[in-house]
């Protein structure tokens, strides 16, 4: 089997881990140890600086197929990130395969601000990856979807308990809505919303390595 | 079809939707990941005083499949003597000791009203899992040396292994005879098992799930990457299991 992580962490954190990931060679030995073919990462640089992040992420493994940098949306209103005239072309220059839109940032997710971007990240079918770490996470799902509604929205899930309630009303509502799983581990959770929804709304990933 | 879970729940719960916690559904899950025996305590009976009679219609629909404790409620005066007859009573069905959730009914595991059970579960060499969390007061690493120092001939399933201090409960497993680590949940978090088989050994960490919250698989997984060998997976997963349940069946 070929795994595809969708959200794999690179570079030193705060903290220590037992599996280093700041070398391109040490994420690749992780990714082998574990069978994961591909991965799509973040830059531990995104805590510090959202340009600095993203210019790291840029620069971590160009070339290398297996891995795929994303970067963090944020307005582009201040000069930190491209305009939405500008995006798609940095992004395909960068090699960039996602964008990460991160409620617990200190930006609004609302149409003033990122409006532009989300317009353009619609139309041309880019990911945005939202970190839903609690429940009120989905929320925010909820309303950038009420707004763009055709906008390829992926919740990075980070619940252990009971997607359903959460999960299936804006599977039900959004068709752009996909789920990444993340440490979901309820039995039969997994079977019931491919049941439901199919297997293409949903995809694998770890969080590595946290 | 052969390996053996000590730490199991059944049926539906408060908390969210379950899609697998029926007997029927459970029971296929175990068969999925060829679990052989699952020994639970429904959601139910950890809720409800007095509803252990209720476990005994679940282990009659499992017909072998499923073993259970009996929940011990530490609220209520004058329990114990009527309760441990209704115990003795039902033990043929397969009950095989006790079960305590010093978080969920807010009493200390090693406090005076659930000294009598202890007694009881000594003098019988019973299995008996606890709920166990490290910084707990209650069913923390103090709450459990305890216990195990007063009642050494209890078969005692740390479980949960202390999340979080999961070290220091497998030294103090490693210390005494008849107390057991479980992979229950502790089993997700990077590196656990390996350092519980590293600082206990193996044969004192045995399998659990708690179906139906875990898919099995998820911690089947992690036993199967803790890159600890083989046999100790085997110890984990069926063979420690056996040994304590033996003399219990
Ligand atoms: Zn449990």
């Amino acid at each position: 089997m070929n795994f595809f992580d969708a959200d794999f962490l690179v570079g030193d954190g705060p903290k220590p881990s037992r599996f280093p990931t700041g070398t391109v060679g040490e994420v690749l030995a992780q990714m082998d140890h574990f069978g994961i073919q591909r991965s799509l990462f973040r830059s531990a640089a995104h805590a510090w600086s959202i340009p600095d992040g993203n210019r790291l992420a840029a620069s971590f493994a160009p070339g290398e197929a297996r891995l795929v940098p994303a970067w963090f949306l944020v307005p582009h209103h201040a000069g930190e990130f491209p305009s939405p005239e500008e995006l798609p072309g940095a992004m395909k220059r960068a090699g960039v395969g996602a964008l990460v839109c991160d409620p617990a940032l200190p930006f609004s997710t609302r149409r003033t601000f990122c409006g532009d971007l989300f317009a353009v990240c619609e139309e041309r079918r880019i990911p945005i990856l939202m970190p839903a770490p609690d429940y009120p996470g989905y929320e925010k799902c909820d309303q950038v979807l009420c707004e763009f509604p055709k906008l390829t929205l992926v919740a990075l899930n980070g619940h252990s308990w009971g997607l359903a309630r959460y999960t299936w009303p804006l599977l039900e509502r959004f068709p752009s809505f996909h789920l990444a799983l993340g440490p979901c581990r309820v039995s039969g959770e997994v079977q019931e919303t491919v049941k439901r929804f199919g297997a293409r709304r949903l995809c694998f990933s770890t969080g590595a390595p946290r | 079809m052969n390996f053996i879970d000590l730490h199991g729940h059944h049926g539906a719960y408060v908390g969210f939707p379950m899609p697998r916690s029926s007997t029927p559904e459970m029971i296929r899950e175990m068969d999925r990941h060829q679990i052989a025996t699952l020994v639970l305590s429904p959601h139910r009976a950890l809720i409800e005083p007095g509803s252990n009679g209720a476990t005994a219609e679940i282990l009659r629909e499992a017909s072998g499949r499923f073993l259970a404790y009996w929940v011990v409620h530490p609220h209520g005066e004058g329990r114990f003597e009527r309760e441990i007859a209704a115990f003795e009573a039902a033990r043929a069905l397969g009950f095989v000791g006790f079960k305590f959730h010093s978080s969920l009914h807010q009493y200390p595991l090693d406090g005076p009203r659930f000294e009598p059970w202890w007694t009881y579960a000594d003098a019988h060499r019973l299995l008996v899992l606890a709920h166990t969390w490290g910084g707990d007061t209650r069913c923390g690493l103090e709450n459990c040396r305890r216990v195990a120092e007063k009642w050494p001939n209890v078969r005692f399933v740390l479980g949960h292994s202390g999340y979080h201090e999961h070290e220091a409960f497998a030294r103090l497993a490693g210390a005494h005879e008849h107390l057991y680590l479980d992979t229950c949940a502790v089993g997700c978090l990077d590196g656990a098992i390996e350092a519980m088989v590293r600082i206990a050994g193996s044969e004192k960490v045995v399998f659990g799930t708690d179906l139906p919250w875990f898919d099995p698989g998820y911690l089947m997984g992690a036993v199967k990457y803790s890159g600890i060998r083989e046999e100790d997976r085997m110890n984990i997963l069926r063979e420690n299991a056996e040994k304590i349940l033996a003399p219990l069946r």
